[in-house]
């Protein structure tokens, strides 16, 4: 059962704020939302979970593997700074502007 | 006066490369089209100044550079990026943003001369199945102007219906193609996963993402799928051709005009009595086209959605952790920057988006990911599994889109969990990374309005050639 002081820590972790108003709606909403989604617990009971193994055909899950490519051939330094810095809120000579952290 | 009502790319192209119109009188027939009708459809939430892209396309015409789309017009989702034009996945929380970059998919159509017409509403950050989410008001079904347009890709479904482009793009994350398509009476192309790069589209689940073509004719949906298609260095998830051929191999000479039928899906709870009914017509009208109908299991299919209930909001927590205030979009000021964070995130992102972003924290969060989102990977191998087996008998299967025709507006809106059992169809394919293509499948008169149904096929991975086919044939293509 979700609690509404499990709300507000998910909230605080996930970085949002939300308004003391809609704290119980939203409470609702996930626990609706948990139990719906809780019935993938009888699924696994159906099948021994160590016996799902992929053949190649299945999906492409199965050929899953990380993709890396070499450093090298790197753009020429700033070429794409002002584009990029041009999307920020603030900025100052530069560089991306960010309220003090230490204080 | 170009019939609009019937053009295809293919006879557009042909007029425009035999001079029967020019690209200007053709994007004018659609501009007018959008003046007249989308202030009450909204489906656009920006129309494009396209003078520039008009004279590039008729230039390819008369120097005889024109491809299939060149002077096509073509409606664009916001949430994938055009080069310095706006972009926002309808959300607050990227208001003014501009796009930076093009994607693979953008450059592509960019070089072969296609128009962008305007950019289309959809649900915030593709969240949901009604375009109700939109930070910008909902997009209307043309229909029926009390009923819902679908979604998330509503706006470039309603696009394509009501005729303010000849084709539009749109994701499909759990059917944000298909099911807008179903509702507004066109065809809707989901891909095999990797077929399609996804660099320019901004992230909501990233092992189910794809970018579909929305149109009015499979055929058409082929050409664009044709011309948007292949490997990119900027998503690492692409297939190259010869793993696409590959694959493709795999399922040559197993079985041929055989489709199967997940009875126990389409006759479970929640699937109207009437969709049920058209879609037994369908399955008659594929039996007079000569394909063998068979009634198929897909035992974990059932299980498709509460699972994808996890892996998605899983994987757009962590997605739009990016919309921080800092690097673009909205900022709201604060004493500190905990407080900035806290505020432009709380302001930006509506309601549908705050609870999937505190979903997704709570699967993934350390007490709770080998019961929640590590699960739902599991459930995503049996459903794998399921289909592998099925295509052992049958190379297609059928089922309606949507469980119900479109709904009215506000009808859901205030239970997620109804408005997400929506999707039960769609979602399959996303889970496994099968391409489905959904096509309109008759219609009914409902109050005085006609409204569409939809049915999709499925096909084995990178076998869109048998959807094509199908497709075709069913629509008498």
């Amino acid at each position: 059962m979700i609690e509404k002081k499990d709300i507000e820590k998910l909230a605080s972790l996930a970085r949002i704020t939300i308004p003391e108003h809609e704290i119980e709606k939203v409470r609702q909403d996930i626990g609706a939302i948990l139990a719906y989604v809780g019935q993938i617990n009888e699924a696994n009971e159906l099948s021994d979970k160590n016996s799902i193994e992929l053949s190649v055909e299945s999906s492409y899950h199965s050929g899953v593997k990380n993709v890396m490519r070499e450093d090298g051939e790197p753009h020429e330094t700033g070429k794409y700074t002002k584009t990029l810095l041009a999307s920020a809120p603030k900025t100052e000579g530069g560089y991306i502007k960010v309220r003090k952290i230490l204080q | 006066m170009i019939d609009i009502k019937n053009l295809t790319i293919q006879k557009a192209h042909k007029h425009l490369v035999d001079g029967d119109f020019s690209v200007e009188a053709l994007v004018a027939e659609y501009l007018k089209n959008i003046k007249e009708k989308d202030g009450d459809v909204h489906a656009f939430l920006e129309v494009f100044e396209v003078r520039e892209q008009v004279n590039k396309a008729q230039r390819m015409i008369n120097e005889g550079r024109a491809t299939l789309l060149t002077g096509i017009p073509i409606a664009v989702k916001d949430n994938i990026l055009i080069e310095g034009r706006r972009a926002g996945s309808a959300s607050k929380i990227l208001e003014g943003y501009v796009a930076t970059y093009s994607g693979l998919a953008i450059k592509k159509l960019e070089d072969a001369g296609a128009i962008f017409i305007g950019r289309t509403n959809m649900d915030e950050f593709a969240m949901g199945s009604s375009t109700e989410n939109s930070a910008y008001g909902p997009t209307k079904n043309p229909h029926d102007l009390s009923r819902v347009s679908g979604g998330s890709s509503g706006g470039s479904a309603a696009a394509v219906a009501m005729g303010g482009a000849l084709v539009a793009l749109g994701s499909d994350t759990a059917g944000s193609v298909r099911q807008p398509a179903a509702f507004c009476g066109v065809v809707g192309l989901k891909t095999t996963y990797g077929s399609i790069s996804r660099s320019g589209l901004i992230a909501l689940g990233s092992s189910l993402d794809q970018i579909g073509p929305i149109t009015k004719s499979v055929s058409d949906a082929e050409i664009i799928f044709n011309a948007i298609k292949g490997p990119d260095p900027l998503d690492s998830t692409t297939l190259r051709e010869s793993e696409f051929d590959a694959q493709k191999n795999r399922y040559t000479k197993k079985v041929e005009k055989t489709i199967g039928v997940p009875r126990s899906l389409v006759d479970g709870d929640g699937i109207a009595t009437d969709v049920r009914e058209n879609f037994n017509l369908a399955i008659k009208h594929l039996e007079s086209l000569g394909y063998i109908i068979k009634d198929i299991e897909l035992p974990h299919v059932k299980y498709a959605l509460p699972a994808y209930y996890i892996m998605l909001p899983g994987e757009a927590s962590s997605n739009l952790a990016r919309f921080d205030g800092v690097k673009y979009g909205l900022h709201v000021p604060g004493d500190k920057l905990l407080d900035e964070y806290l505020q432009t995130r709380g302001q930006g992102f509506g309601p549908e988006v705050r609870r999937r972003i505190l979903l997704g924290t709570y699967v993934l969060s350390s007490g709770y990911y080998d019961a929640y989102y590590n699960k739902s990977q599991e459930v995503r191998k049996l459903i794998a599994k399921d289909f592998d087996e099925a295509w052992k008998s049958v190379d297609l299967i059928l089922t309606p889109t949507s469980p119900t025709l479109p709904f009215k507006l506000g009808e859901k809106t205030a239970d997620p969990v109804s408005m997400y059992l929506a999707d039960v169809f769609t979602v399959p394919s996303n889970i496994v990374g099968i391409p489905t293509i959904s096509v309109p499948s008759g219609t009914r008169e409902v109050e005085g309005k006609t409204l569409p149904y939809g049915v999709q096929f499925f096909s084995p991975l990178c076998r869109e050639d048998l959807l094509f086919k199908v497709g075709k044939e069913f629509l008498g293509e």
